[in-house]
């Protein structure tokens, strides 16, 4: 069995990544009437169109100009896992800021994303000449701080756990977790074993980090890290 | 509360995104006296004669898994809470074993994935993947008890035969002025609660925090007087009127509860122009009461600067 130390040394290697990854954006050209920011996780690809004033796109052909399409490119490490997500506006028309869902899902070994992203914008004059942009970057795995009372086989099988549902786990005990590690990842799950077997005492606890990443506060150490963290739904009994 | 859970959200996103997650209904249950002619977020038409289970853990754990006792709504008016799935155990419909506020998830169950049924792995990646999106998420803090707690009393008094809340904590958790005409008896709390409940507050000052009950809650005789429960929408729009009143005394009383209850960091310099304030403030407002018993601005919308 490999250590918890060595396992947490190899998802180190890995790196860790707040959720949603920027992607670059090329191809649009200057003074166009529109920008277009793109970001992923490893579950979505989130485009952002900020179209100027008086300027619109399509969401589908309804006979206007070329509707908006984006593909996930082959040969990288993703494929979609669903069809894009747009808003529903009368007459298919798309105009301020307009966000477009791709689902992903991992494919390849590595973090490597590709999309394009083809777009026509009109106002009430003219459609300007089709355009292809291509949007690229790496997208890390989730980043999971996983904090336990030891570093012991339990806390081994679920940082296995985690890897194998493809996040990068990183491991603290309740006695040594900082702020600065809860804050560096995307999710901190705190487990807790059951009542009277969880080896932790209330004052470690009522130390536990205020960190602005969510929490998962799991079973017994759960409701005391967040009651003392000032959260009400552990005002009731327990 | 044990390995199992009811009542589950199955349309929420920790069971469907990414992973689609089917529970079968391992045991059908009869409804128990603590479930009966009760209702909670998940049932809010209350609970059926009879109710499917499902597992999240293989068997029952060696010990015991918390469950949140929400008793009906505890955390109910916190903007954003999100009760999923009730635990399976003796407690009042409404015990949560999994459930979110803000960027704090709660799991009742083990995460060893030894313990682990399929579908509660799938649930649990799911959940880590929904929290990741809850970065920075507000809510509201915590500051006392609901006044739910004082009901509670009657209730289990009700199901068991319970009587030292009605004898013992009620009184303790009551400042003395409140409750000097209470009968600690189940229809001496039951005709108090008629008369206060829906003026009782707490969470405004040390009169109001106790060393062993924590919370000590008070009934506001002001709005008692006026015939307007402190939490609802159209005290508060009463409040403003006779705020802007040209009567003294209901100015004063007004604006003695504008004060009470608007959240000072959205309250005006003064209650002089209380309709112009409201204008601005109507749609943004929400009442907390475990928040300490505010008109306060509602955290999922994004904050105005003051």
């Amino acid at each position: 069995m490999r250590s918890i130390f060595t396992l947490a040394a190899a998802l180190l290697a890995h790196g860790l990544a707040l959720a949603q990854c920027p992607l670059e954006v090329k191809g649009s050209g200057e003074d166009q009437p529109f920008r277009v920011t793109a970001s992923a996780t490893d579950q979505v690809l989130l485009v952002d169109l900020i179209l100027d004033d008086e300027w619109h796109a399509y969401a589908r052909d309804v006979g206007g100009g070329r509707p908006v399409e984006l593909s996930v490119d082959a040969g990288c490490d993703f494929a979609a896992a669903g069809r894009v997500g747009l808003p529903e506006t009368e007459g298919a028309r798309l105009e301020g800021t307009v966000r477009l869902r791709l689902p992903l899902e991992r494919t390849g070994e590595g973090d490597e994303l590709r999309a394009t992203l083809s777009i026509q914008v009109c106002d009430a004059l003219e459609c300007l000449v089709p355009m292809t942009l291509t949007l690229s970057g790496e997208v890390k795995p989730l980043g999971v701080l996983l904090v336990v009372a030891e570093a012991d086989a339990r806390a081994e099988r679920i940082a296995g756990w985690l890897v194998e549902r493809g996040f990068a786990v990183e491991m603290a005990t309740y006695a040594d977790v900082t702020l600065e590690a809860c804050d560096a990842h995307d999710v901190v799950l705190a487990d807790s074993n059951v009542f009277q077997a969880h080896g932790v005492d209330r004052k470690t606890i009522q130390r536990f980090p205020r960190t602005a990443t969510p929490v998962v506060a799991v079973g017994f150490i759960g409701t005391e890290l967040v009651e003392a963290h000032g959260v009400a739904m552990t005002s009731g009994y327990i | 509360m044990n390995h199992q859970g009811h009542g589950v959200a199955l349309d929420h996103a920790i069971f469907n995104t990414p992973n689609a997650v089917s529970f079968p209904v391992s045991e059908t249950k009869e409804r128990g006296p603590s479930q009966e002619g009760h209702t909670s977020p998940l049932y809010p038409d209350g609970m059926p004669a009879t109710y499917g289970v499902v597992d999240f853990e293989v068997d029952q754990p060696d010990g015991w898994n918390p469950t949140l006792v929400s008793h009906e709504g505890f955390f109910t008016d916190v903007p954003g809470f999100e009760s999923l799935v009730e635990g399976q155990s003796s407690k009042m419909l409404g015990s949560l074993a999994l459930a979110r506020q803000g960027s704090y998830f709660y799991w009742g169950y083990s995460i060893d994935p030894q313990r682990l049924t399929d579908p509660a792995e799938d649930t649990l990646e799911n959940v880590v993947r929904y929290m990741a999106t809850k970065r920075g998420e507000r809510t509201t803090p915590y500051v006392c008890k609901t006044r739910r707690s004082l009901w509670v009393y009657l209730a289990l008094n009700r199901e068991s035969g319970y009587l030292r809340g009605i004898e013992e904590h009620f009184p303790g958790s009551v400042l003395e002025a409140s409750r000097e005409d209470y009968e600690p008896t189940p229809a001496g709390l039951e005709a108090w609660l008629a008369e206060n409940l829906p003026y009782v507050f707490s969470g405004k000052d040390a009169a109001h925090r106790g060393e062993r009950y924590k919370t000590i809650y008070e009934v506001d005789l002001d709005a008692r007087t006026l015939g307007t429960p402190n939490a609802e929408r159209a005290s508060l729009e009463r409040w403003i009127e006779l705020a802007a009143s040209d009567d003294p005394s209901s100015v004063e009383r007004a604006v003695t509860l504008l004060r009470r209850y608007v959240h000072p960091d959205i309250a005006p310099e003064t209650w002089g122009e209380a309709p112009r304030w409201y204008a601005t403030w109507r749609d943004r407002l929400v009442f907390v009461e475990s928040a300490g018993f505010w008109w306060m601005e509602d955290p999922r919308l994004a904050a105005v600067p003051r």
